[in-house]
């Protein structure tokens, strides 16, 4: 005999509206900490680590060769053009991260997870 | 096949089996990591559900365990694993707690599943990075985790109506 209900219940609607409000409440939290700031690089991380820091304003491109950075799947390109950046080239199964685009804004980073690879947009430390 | 723990253990194997494959070839058929990384409907939780509806909690908790792995055996046990995994204890913790308090519904569960599975992987990013900028994602998987968690759950309903409403799969060989 299975104890598993079918037909949504009342608490359904009270789990659904705390979730809402969760969300929203998230939502909120991280528009009011995520304000522009002055001075902004692009970190780049090689398995949870910085491994270079690259100008957000300035047009330029790079490649992170396999050679050198073993857990990549193969390389890389990042591209930095006028305060935004992207992974323009990568190899995953998925292409998650190259299909992210363009980031402008600090906080959002573009993860290449099976290539242990993160970009973000930081304020300069 | 009369043996009950033979038929169990070949149904149980059967729908770990669909749910590999939903699990593995959703991500090629249904991509929506443009919306966000991560972002997914998360079609083989249905299998879970199913599994949870007729068989209980210590199944579900096999099954989607097992699934996880299953899976990281085509991709890897890299960094994804380790993301896929911590989606899916936080969701089967929290689908259990609610299971077991019986007041909640197939939607309950499956709503709260899939957006303690998104806070879960959230959570496993933000420890391997050590950064608290992944949370920005949060809010976007939070919503969409709702939509598709009631997707989910609809799907699952019909499954387990359509197949036999509220009877086991042993009562609808006969």
């Amino acid at each position: 005999m299975n104890k598993l209900a079918l037909k949504k219940t009342r608490f359904d609607i009270y789990a659904f509206s705390f979730l809402m409000i969760f969300a929203s409440l998230m939502l909120v939290i991280t528009n009011v900490f995520n304000r522009p700031e002055e001075d902004l690089v692009v970190n780049v991380y090689y398995e949870f680590n910085v491994i270079d820091t690259h100008e957000l304003y300035a047009n330029q491109s790079f490649v992170y060769k396999k050679d050198d950075f073993p857990r990549l799947l193969d390389d890389i390109t990042l591209e930095i053009t006028n305060g935004k950046v992207r992974i323009a080239e990568e190899t995953s199964p998925l292409n998650y991260c190259s299909l992210q685009g363009w980031v402008d804004h600090s906080g959002t980073p573009i993860i290449c997870a099976p290539n242990y690879f993160m970009v973000i947009i930081e304020e300069r430390s | 096949m009369t043996n009950p723990s033979i038929q169990k253990i070949t149904r149980l194997a059967l729908l770990l089996a669909i749910g590999v494959v939903i699990n593995y070839g959703e991500a090629f058929l249904l991509p929506l990591a443009f919306i966000a990384p991560g972002v997914k409907l998360g079609l083989a939780n249905t299998i879970g559900l199913i599994v949870l509806y007729y068989y209980g909690p210590k199944e579900f908790v096999s099954i989607g365990f097992l699934r996880v792995v299953l899976v990281a055996l085509f991709t890897g046990f890299g960094f994804n694993f380790y993301i896929a995994l911590s989606g899916w204890f936080l969701a089967t913790l929290f689908v259990i707690i609610l299971y077991s308090i019986q007041r909640f519904s197939i939607f309950g569960l499956s709503m709260t599943s899939a957006v303690m599975h998104g806070v879960g992987q959230i959570i496993m990013v933000a420890i391997l990075y050590q950064t608290q900028y992944v949370i920005n994602y949060l809010p976007i998987l939070l919503f969409t985790g709702l939509i598709s968690g009631l997707i989910i759950a609809v799907i699952a309903r019909e499954v387990v109506t359509r197949v036999r409403l509220t009877t086991s799969l042993e009562e609808y060989e006969r």
